[in-house]
């Protein structure tokens, strides 16, 4: 309220609006006392917005983003909100609705990334994840697994439908209980990376293609999930320790699958060298297809690789890794293309070992096997919106309108959108 | 009669009446919306509660006048 000596005029700039209801304006005032601004209803009662700014209301984010180019692309969603709102002309432009999509995604991302830096602090942690301190509750977590009597009920079940020896008892990975377990699938997305910086006149080489990359993490314990993007394993998992600390599950065992790319195993090995109840499985459907794919290499022929797919899988199924590498080195030499794909395949297993289990008595126990459902999550952050015919993206665009879509999907939008805040809890 | 008139009018008014959570239809077939004063200074909060009670009034003006077409044109 303007008091005594106190001037009410109108700002200048009217304060624009883009809304679920369409784009409007209207008059702000301002409290003017000797020429200078006591109060303006611009900034001081509505958010304050900079040069040609719009503020962009819950409705319009929540149609514009969550059900729009989260799912379709830029130009369509501005076609259809713009069509909705009976605004085509003066609507919103697609160049806009991209631009505040992505500023959108990289709050999020800076604030997701705030948020897991205090919570690591809060609880002893470095800002990079790595825990130095003597809390036993993070340090002398010894590994639980399921009792040794369901363990040999579902191996003597494995040995009925089993030609092979029992060599896969002696499998070294264990069997973890899922109600102590956090199951966490990690893999990386790429989308065909646009060109920095476009000159115009020049012929794009088509030799090296590019990439923009985006890393996924799906949480899962107990039925309940959470999916967590960001631009690279490394800075992702602190944010997946955050993430366990702030739901109380740093005290279960944290159970990873992935596709047994190296960078990805080093780089959770390392990070959670300090927590012993932790591991690794090699997914089965990615051990299957690395080994198709390069048998398809060496192999003389289709028939030939088949056969030898046939041979191997039951071996690996049954977490039979020294045998199927002593299986791939007796294969005839006359039946062989390339050699070097071969030696591939065999330093691929190697490599893997210790993330191979036998396969065979988790399906028995109800373990999980596959990252099939990190996958899906893959699909339906990255792949779905951003592989299709055509595409390219910026590396902040792509893990921007991912981490929107990964909003969306762990249904936080709203608290986003009201409170830009948001649970940062495992929902069902 | 050569036509019909499409009337539209969205008042927001001060009023002492309770806070509602949903909007309400009134005798005169009009539909309303009590929101608290803190609510009607947010942006988000007054075009939310206008689309929320706009969309029954279009409902329910459609259902009345093609009511009243219907019957027009079964005489």
């Amino acid at each position: 309220m303007s008091e005594v000596g106190e001037q009410v005029i109108q700002n200048s700039c009217p304060y624009k609006v883009d809304g679920e209801a369409g784009r409007f304006t209207f008059l702000t005032h301002s409290i003017l006392k000797d020429a200078d601004v006591q109060y303006n209803t611009g900034q001081d009662v509505f958010s304050c917005l900079h040069g040609k700014e719009y503020y962009r209301t819950t409705g319009f984010k929540e149609i514009a983003l969550i059900y729009g180019d989260t799912e379709e692309s830029y130009r369509k969603t501005t076609r259809l909100i713009n069509r909705i709102r009976y605004q085509e002309k003066g609507g919103t432009p697609s160049r806009t609705l991209h631009e505040a999509t992505e500023r959108e995604g990289t709050s999020l991302l800076e604030h997701i990334t705030r948020k897991s830096e205090q919570i690591l602090s809060q609880h002893g942690f470095e800002e990079t994840g790595i825990y130095q301190g003597e809390n036993p509750e993070y340090t002398q977590s010894v590994p639980v697994f399921l009792d040794q009597e369901k363990i040999d009920d579902a191996l003597s079940l494995c040995t009925e439908g089993c030609s092979f020896s029992d060599g896969y008892i002696d499998n070294p990975i264990g069997y973890e209980d899922p109600s102590e377990t956090v199951n966490i699938a990690v893999d990386d997305v790429n989308v065909k990376r646009q060109e920095d910086n476009r000159i115009p006149g020049q012929k794009r080489t088509e030799h090296k293609r590019k990439y923009a990359h985006n890393t996924i993490a799906r949480l899962s314990h107990n039925e309940t999930k959470y999916v967590l993007n960001g631009v690279s394993t490394t800075s992702l998992l602190p944010i997946i320790m955050s993430f366990l600390l702030t739901n109380g599950l740093s005290g279960k065992r944290f159970q990873f699958f992935t596709d047994g790319h190296t960078v990805l195993n080093t780089a959770i090995m390392n990070f959670y060298s300090w927590k012993e109840n932790m591991g690794i499985i090699l997914d089965w459907y990615h051990l299957g297809k690395k080994c198709g794919e390069l048998l398809s290499q060496t192999m003389n022929g289709r028939k030939l690789r088949n056969e030898v797919l046939n041979k191997l899988k039951p071996l690996l199924w049954y977490g039979l890794t020294d045998k199927a590498i002593e299986f791939l080195r007796e294969i005839p030499e006359k039946d062989i293309k390339n050699s070097q794909s071969l030696e591939k395949l065999i330093a691929y297993l190697e490599r893997n070992r210790p993330y191979i289990p036998c396969y065979a008595a988790r399906k028995e126990l109800g373990l999980c096997n596959s990252s099939a459902v990190g996958e899906k999550a893959n699909d339906l952050i990255v792949s779905e919106r951003q592989k299709n015919n055509g595409m390219s993206w910026t590396k902040k665009g792509t893990v921007a309108l991912a981490a929107i879509t990964a909003l969306a999907q762990n249904n936080e939008y709203r608290k986003w959108f009201e409170e830009k805040d948001i649970d940062f809890k495992l929902a069902a | 009669m050569t036509g019909y008139k499409v009337k539209v009018s969205v008042e927001l008014v001060e009023c002492d009446e309770s806070i509602s959570g949903s909007p309400t239809e009134q005798q005169d077939g009009s539909f309303s919306m009590v929101i608290s004063e803190k609510d009607a200074v947010s942006i988000d909060k007054c075009e939310k509660t206008i689309l929320q009670t706009a969309y029954p009034t279009i409902r329910s003006a459609l259902s009345e006048h093609l009511t009243g077409v219907s019957q027009k044109k079964s005489w």
